[in-house]
């Protein structure tokens, strides 16, 4: 017996691992240059961000503000863009879910894998990017890159779970969801300065996705140790998202395949 | 509950709810103010049904009679209304031919992915991908994005790699007996007859009487949600 649930087991991890695959890997078929795209798209972003900012916009400022603006962007860009392929997943996977009795988390297990390996690529090119033209100095506090990374996974996860369930009641949704991120986009320190949160605007630390991207700048700008109490409370309220989340979808996705 | 049932339903009812409006914010907001436009369907009546441990068991009926979802509470895909009971012992799948192949992928690709969520491991897959290809009669294009395919390929492919599935109960919703040209329908009813009929209980819907003849050992008919008629094929064939 314990031979079968250990098959059973690591045929749930396979299938999740190929759908991530899949998830990533399809855009880029049919495609010239396939997968090298997915280097060249944050490249290029971070070649315009740096020519548009240090020599047109900002000419006289620090030019690491292209660092700034790219870890903003580029940890943005994971949240916004796994919550929009949340919104649809069980329509996108519905010949699965009608017919094989898969468990439904298993598709956002993929969903989350697929855009995470995405994000660290971005990661990467940041990080030659960083070393090739500012000489940055690093130290143990990058380790707290993970304490980070899976407070955004969770806060990702529990925000999916919740939109993909609503998307089953509510079938426009995602265009609600494309202003809120905009709103998002605009009220995070993505573009503007976090230290003008410290000047009394403080509250907006609460929002996860703020604490982590001012922890993230933090530790890989700055390197400084993150600030403990908002990513703390980042990490508990992403972990009560997650949690509740799952099983809000667990519950009231049931008739999921009646609807879409 | 007895150990040789594969699939007992108690009671089962379903309902459902039709809106004539849409499911939009602004569509809502109007059904809200002018009262809702919603009707109700029953798709299914005070179905109670037993189907045994490697049982063929065959249902019929006319389109729209509720065949395909009482598959689908079978399956445990929807829920039945509240007071109904679904048990099953066991793992349940439903082979269509119109399961999901990523149409961007090739017929490789897909058969990785719907392998996998078939049961196979990636090994196994591995090992039986030209075998699976080569069943499919689709060697030249295994690497052809599944787009170019025509609906026959894709049939053929889908069931060369569903014959590899594993589960316990298996709902075939004309699934079997219908695919490709008179060769390959042949060598289909061999290998379907050989992986699937010993030990697997066969739910299977049709509307080719000819396969519930030959392979059925009980049939149920129903018509508009309500079982009319369970028994031998020719007890329950002859009336229609």
């Amino acid at each position: 017996m314990p031979i079968k649930i250990s098959k059973t087991f690591r045929n749930r991890l396979e299938r999740i691992y190929l759908f991530a695959k899949t998830d990533y890997f399809v855009r880029y078929y049919g495609s010239k240059l396939g997968v090298l795209w997915a280097f060249l798209n944050p490249f290029f972003q971070i070649m315009i961000y740096y020519f548009a900012f240090s020599y047109l916009i900002f000419r006289k400022n620090d030019p690491s503000f292209v660092l700034y603006l790219f870890t903003g962007v580029i940890t943005w860009q994971f949240f916004s863009e796994t919550t929009k392929g949340s919104i649809n997943l069980f329509q996108k996977q519905r010949y699965i879910l009608q017919n094989i009795g898969l468990p439904k988390v298993d598709f956002f297990w993929s969903l989350i894998a697929s855009k995470f390996w995405g994000y660290f690529i971005n990661f990467v090119i940041f990080l030659i990017f960083d070393l090739v033209f500012f000489n940055p100095v690093f130290s143990l506090n990058l380790l707290y890159l993970f304490p980070i990374w899976l407070g955004l996974s969770l806060f990702t996860l529990g925000v999916s779970f919740y939109l993909s369930t609503f998307y089953i009641y509510l079938r426009d949704l995602d265009h609600l969801w494309s202003i809120i991120l905009m709103a998002g986009f605009w009220t995070i320190p993505i573009i503007w300065d976090y230290k003008i949160i410290y000047q009394g605007y403080e509250f907006m630390m609460l929002n996860p996705i703020t604490a982590f991207i001012v922890n993230v700048r933090q530790i890989t700008l700055n390197n400084e140790a993150p600030d403990l109490k908002y990513l703390s409370f980042g990490l508990v309220v992403s972990l009560i998202f997650a949690i509740s989340g799952y099983f809000f979808m667990k519950f009231k996705s049931k008739k999921a395949l009646e609807f879409l | 509950m007895d150990n040789d049932i594969a699939i007992k339903l108690e009671n089962i009812n379903k309902t459902f709810v039709l809106h004539d409006r849409g499911n939009t914010i602004r569509s809502r907001i109007f059904s809200f103010i002018k009262g809702s436009g919603s009707r109700k369907l029953k798709a299914l009546q005070n179905i109670d049904l037993e189907i045994k441990k490697g049982e063929f068991f065959g249902i019929v009926g006319s389109n729209g009679s509720g065949k395909s979802t009482l598959v689908q509470i079978m399956n445990e895909s929807i829920p039945p209304d509240k007071g109904g009971k679904v048990t099953v012992n066991g793992k349940t799948m439903r082979l269509a031919l119109g399961m999901g192949f990523n149409n961007e992928l090739t017929a490789r690709q897909n058969i990785m992915i719907n392998a996998s969520v078939l049961g196979m491991s990636i090994k196994e897959i591995k090992s039986k991908m030209d075998e699976m290809i080569a069943f499919a009669e689709l060697e030249e294009f295994a690497d052809t994005p599944v787009k170019y395919y025509s609906s026959g390929m894709k049939s053929k492919l889908m069931f060369s790699i569903a014959v590899n599935a594993e589960a316990d109960i298996f709902l075939m919703d004309e699934f079997f007996g219908g695919v490709g040209d008179k060769n390959f329908r042949k060598k289909a009813d061999e290998i379907f007859l050989s992986r699937f009929v010993k030990g697997k209980t066969i739910i299977h819907v049709s509307h080719q009487y000819e396969t519930i003849r030959k392979y059925c050992d009980r049939v149920m008919l129903i018509e508009k949600g309500k079982v009319v008629k369970i028994g031998t094929p020719d007890e329950v064939l002859e009336k229609t």
